[in-house]
């Protein structure tokens, strides 16, 4: 008698479905895994054995022989638990063939047969909508994760025996069952969520964030720029001596992200789920990642890779902010490594046996020192010789250069600033009302396109979307010959303008948008460039 | 003695600077040669360094160790050709005559460009500090652009910093300028200043180097030929210049061969600005403007553009189109830029910020901001716009100023 389930294993971030062929025969009792079986796998035999008997059922004394196919995939994990068993337990299971041909069985088993969360659930789950599969068991704290997803019927499980229950009721009793199960789930991690302190605080009868941009005094126009950079996903680079509040504002700009939509909120749960970084009671995660890696980061932590193809930081910044504290130290190829996944969007990392694309779309928000010692140009004295300063700027290399959109110096606040709290001074959440307008109407423009913000606008794009006002055409003629900008400048300033345009919700790029663009531009040339200006 | 002697001395048997000076004092002296009314070979002239008892031994030694060779001036001078360098002797009539009276003229000089901006002999060295600040950098244009227009030649080092920018702000007045090597006439150092080179060239200037193609750099050179671009000046400014820096060396030489030394004064907080002010300190010149400078020459005679028309010509001739289309695009600017402001609707927030700098000096964003209450956005692009109109002036760590002093 041969019985056939379906189980599920992660590859990368996709899921994949895995046949499990169990076949039971007379002859000396056995119990053998076939197939490319990984240590996990063949170590799962023990755990189904006890899992069996800790159920209160027998474990069959024939020759048992477990295949798995695609024959030529390598299997790791513990996800085949639960399928095995079920394999196995075939005879206890009525119904139909059918049923379990569009079922899928997740789940790593505990000796006393409860089923325990696993990582990469809803990384599986996602890729099984608009497949065959109807249906898929999770272990019961997975389930949250899961609770999105449309299109394949999600069914928390806690233990060997509840599963064999679940799956012998009636159609109708099956559903109230499960419903109740889900609504219990739901409510539980309502209560967590509620119950979690805010993230704001009131002051001055404002509502502030433990780093917002009130707390931050002076520096105008480098707010200025992350609010720019945050409304059209720019790239930014902020050069500035030690202490002046560079980090401040990269963790400030953390805050002011906007709310994922639903479709990156699952993106952006699957790479934390595959990576096993998802707190399981919580469910989708809610916020765009800030990823802040230290500059001792090797290449692989970056990119992604080792053994086991893992996810780099680039990935788990996905559709959020990769910040970069003190650009300049990190070593020169892990910087290098990031040209390839700026421009696309994706990582592909090769292993020994497989390839995978991991999604890599991020904001790269970068800090360095004008020099080594940091306080060239500042009220200190700076120590560096000037072939040290050389050496420091040009560990940057032009082609990452070339894809950072906006630049800006970073000062020492005046004493004044510093002691009073200014009542203009701005909140975060006052910035963020602009940058969530801006986001929209670009969502707008680029309803039918793959790109959702101006900066990865293409050349066509610019052609199309941006329409200067006249004096704004005089005004970037000038500034065009005045600056000898490159064509790459020129695009970049067009594109910020874009932008500028949009946080006023203005259709025509206007003059005095070109000219407020033209000062992201000029750290670039005083600090980068080989031009005399 | 003849150009070929100078050469053979200088690339055959390395004869040092005051080496030279004492050989020609002693022929002159002594054998009357060198006054222009010889004329001996140059055979006959080592002859008779050889024999004579008021020439050094070790000097004599040099010429002993080789025999002298035409060919191998031949050689050497079709070498200096192929590589277009030329080079001048203390005996021409271009050789800047403020050179020759310092302690240890250079004999021999190579050079890249145009030979006859040496005609001009009213030279100004302008040099400072490598790491430059907004302030030197724009101190520099300043002034450089007004001596440079009112018929100074300028003369600096072409190092990273304020050297570079005398350069680049001369040839923006449209004058050609000079540039001192420290290493040999075929090298660019920093290499990153390989265009401006190309530029000085392009533009009708000059660099100078006493050092041949192929010869070693030595760090003490850079020290060495501080005394050529203050040997050949009028005078010496110095528009930002750390306490302790290579621009100090070129001051003590400046003082030994007496000349004029001035500085621009900086803010006494700024370790950019203590070696001008103390220089101030010690008796040279404050500078604020050009009219400074130009007060202490009133009475020499201006040169005015010998040369400008050939100099375009021959520009037209090198570069041609890339010359005239940045001088053209500069002067479109202005003319927009003018036109501009009449028409401005926002005019009256520009002239605030105006006003405010007026009144404050140099503000940074932030300050403008607190003064005036608008919106950072407004700040930035109205500035930006009176950076273009030229009417202010970019300090760095986004700081501005009123261009007019």
């Amino acid at each position: 008698m041969i019985n056939k389930v379906k189980a599920g294993m992660i590859l990368g971030i996709e899921g994949k479905i895995i046949d499990v062929e169990i076949d039971i025969d007379r002859g000396m009792p056995c119990f053998s895994i076939v197939g490319l079986a990984g240590t996990e796998v063949r170590e799962s035999k023990e755990r189904v054995r006890s899992a069996i008997t800790n159920s209160g059922y027998e474990f069959p004394l024939k020759r048992i022989i477990v295949n798995l196919s695609p024959a030529d995939l390598k299997k790791d994990g513990s996800y085949l638990d639960l399928a095995i068993l079920m394999g196995i337990m075939r005879n206890k299971l009525k119904v139909s063939d059918e049923y379990l041909e569009e079922s899928l069985f997740l789940g790593e088993l505990s000796l006393d047969a409860s089923i325990k969360p696993m990582r990469g659930i809803i990384a599986i789950a996602i890729s099984m909508v608009d497949t065959y599969i109807k249906r898929i068991f999770v272990p019961y704290d997975n389930y949250m994760e899961c609770s999105e997803i449309v299109g394949v019927d999600i069914i928390p499980v806690r233990s060997v025996k509840e599963t064999i229950s679940i799956i012998n009721m009636k159609e109708d009793k099956r559903r109230d069952y499960i419903d109740n199960l889900t609504a219990d789930i739901r409510l539980e991690a309502r209560q967590i969520i509620d119950g979690e302190p805010s993230y704001t605080k009131d002051i001055d009868g404002k509502k502030i964030f433990e780093d917002d941009f009130y707390n931050i005094r002076g520096n105008a126009l480098a707010k200025r720029c992350g609010v720019i950079s945050l409304s059209g996903g720019h790239n930014m680079l902020m050069v500035g001596p030690p202490g002046t509040g560079k980090t401040m504002i990269a963790r400030a700009m953390k805050n002011m992200m906007t709310k994922p939509s639903e479709g990156e909120k699952l993106e952006i749960s699957r790479i934390y789920s595959a990576a096993g970084k998802l707190d399981n009671k919580r469910g989708l995660i809610q916020e765009r990642p800030f990823r802040q890696p230290h500059h001792t980061t090797t290449k692989i932590s970056m990119i992604g890779g080792g053994a086991g193809a893992f996810l780099g930081e680039i990935s788990l910044a996905h559709r959020g902010i990769l910040f970069l504290d003190e650009l300049a130290e990190f070593p020169r190829p892990v910087i290098e490594s990031l040209r390839q996944p700026i421009e696309d969007g994706i990582i592909n990392v090769s292993r020994l046996n497989r390839s995978v694309s991991y999604p890599a779309n991020f904001l790269l928000l970068s800090t360095m020192n004008p020099c080594p010692c940091g306080y060239l140009a500042s009220s200190k004295t700076c120590t560096c010789r000037q072939y040290e300063i050389d050496r420091y700027r040009s560990r940057v290399s032009g082609p990452i250069l070339d894809r950072i959109d906006l630049y800006c110096e970073v000062v020492e606040a005046k004493y004044e600033e510093i002691k009073t709290r200014s009542e203009e001074n701005k909140t975060s959440s006052d910035y963020m009302q602009a940058i969530n307008r801006a986001r929209d109407i670009q969502a707008k423009r680029f309803e039918n396109r793959d790109i959702s913000t101006n900066s990865q606008m293409t050349p066509e794009d610019i052609h199309t979307y941006c329409i200067l006002e006249k004096p704004a055409q005089d005004m970037l003629e000038l500034v065009y010959n005045k600056y000898k900008l490159s064509n790459r400048s020129y695009m970049k300033m067009v594109k910020i303008s874009r932008t500028i345009a949009d946080l006023e919700a203005s259709d025509m790029i206007k003059e005095e948008h070109i000219l407020e663009a033209l000062s992201y531009r000029k750290a670039y040339y005083k600090y980068f460039s080989n031009e005399l200006l | 003695m003849d150009r070929n002697f100078y050469l053979w001395s200088k690339s055959a048997l390395s004869i040092g600077c005051v080496e030279m000076k004492k050989l020609r004092t002693a022929l002159l002296d002594s054998h009357g040669i060198g006054n222009g009314d010889e004329f001996l070979s140059n055979e006959e002239i080592i002859e008779i360094i050889l024999a004579s008892k008021y020439i050094d031994e070790k000097t004599k030694e040099k010429f002993r160790s080789r025999r002298y060779s035409k060919d191998y001036l031949v050689e050497e001078i079709s070498q200096l050709n192929r590589r277009n360098i030329g080079f001048i002797t203390i005996e021409d009539e271009l050789y800047p005559e403020n050179l020759s009276q310092i302690y240890d003229p250079p004999y021999l000089l190579y050079y890249l460009g145009d030979i006859d901006v040496l005609k001009n002999k009213m030279m100004m060295a302008v040099v400072g500090s490598r790491k430059a600040s907004e302030y030197g950098i724009f101190a520099t244009k300043l002034i450089v652009k007004e001596l440079a227009a009112r018929g100074m030649v300028i003369v600096s080092g072409m190092a990273t910093g304020i050297d570079s920018y005398a350069h680049k702000y001369c040839m923006e007045a449209g004058r050609p300028t000079i540039a001192v090597f420290g290493t040999g006439i075929d090298k660019v150092y920093p290499k990153k200043n390989l265009k401006l080179r190309n530029e000085i060239i392009e533009r009708g200037g000059l660099i100078i180097s006493e050092y041949g193609y192929d010869s070693v750099t030595k760090p003490s050179n850079f020290a060495f030929r501080n005394r050529i671009i203050s040997g050949m000046s009028m005078g010496v400014l110095v528009t930002e210049a750390q306490k302790k820096s290579g621009t100090m060396i070129t001051v003590d030489t400046a003082l030994q061969e007496g000349k004029n030394v001035y500085a621009v004064p900086g803010s006494i907080f700024s370790s950019l600005s203590r070696g001008c002010n103390k220089l101030i300190i010690d008796g040279a010149k404050p500078v604020c403007d050009a009219e400074d400078i130009l007060v202490d020459f009133g009475d020499l005679p201006i040169v005015e553009d010998i040369n400008k028309d050939k100099k375009i010509e021959k520009n037209e001739k090198n570069i041609g189109k890339k010359y005239k289309n940045t001088s053209n695009s500069t002067c479109v600017c202005d003319n927009i830029l003018t036109d501009g402001v009449k028409t401005d609707s926002n005019s009256n927030k520009l002239d605030l910020i105006l006003s405010l700098l007026k009144t404050n000096g140099a503000m940074d964003v932030d300050h403008i901001q607190y003064m005036t209450g608008y919106d950072v956005a407004l700040i930035i692009s109205s500035l930006n716009k009176l950076y273009i109109m030229g009417q202010v002036v970019e300090l760095g760590n986004n700081t501005y100023a009123l261009a007019g002093v």
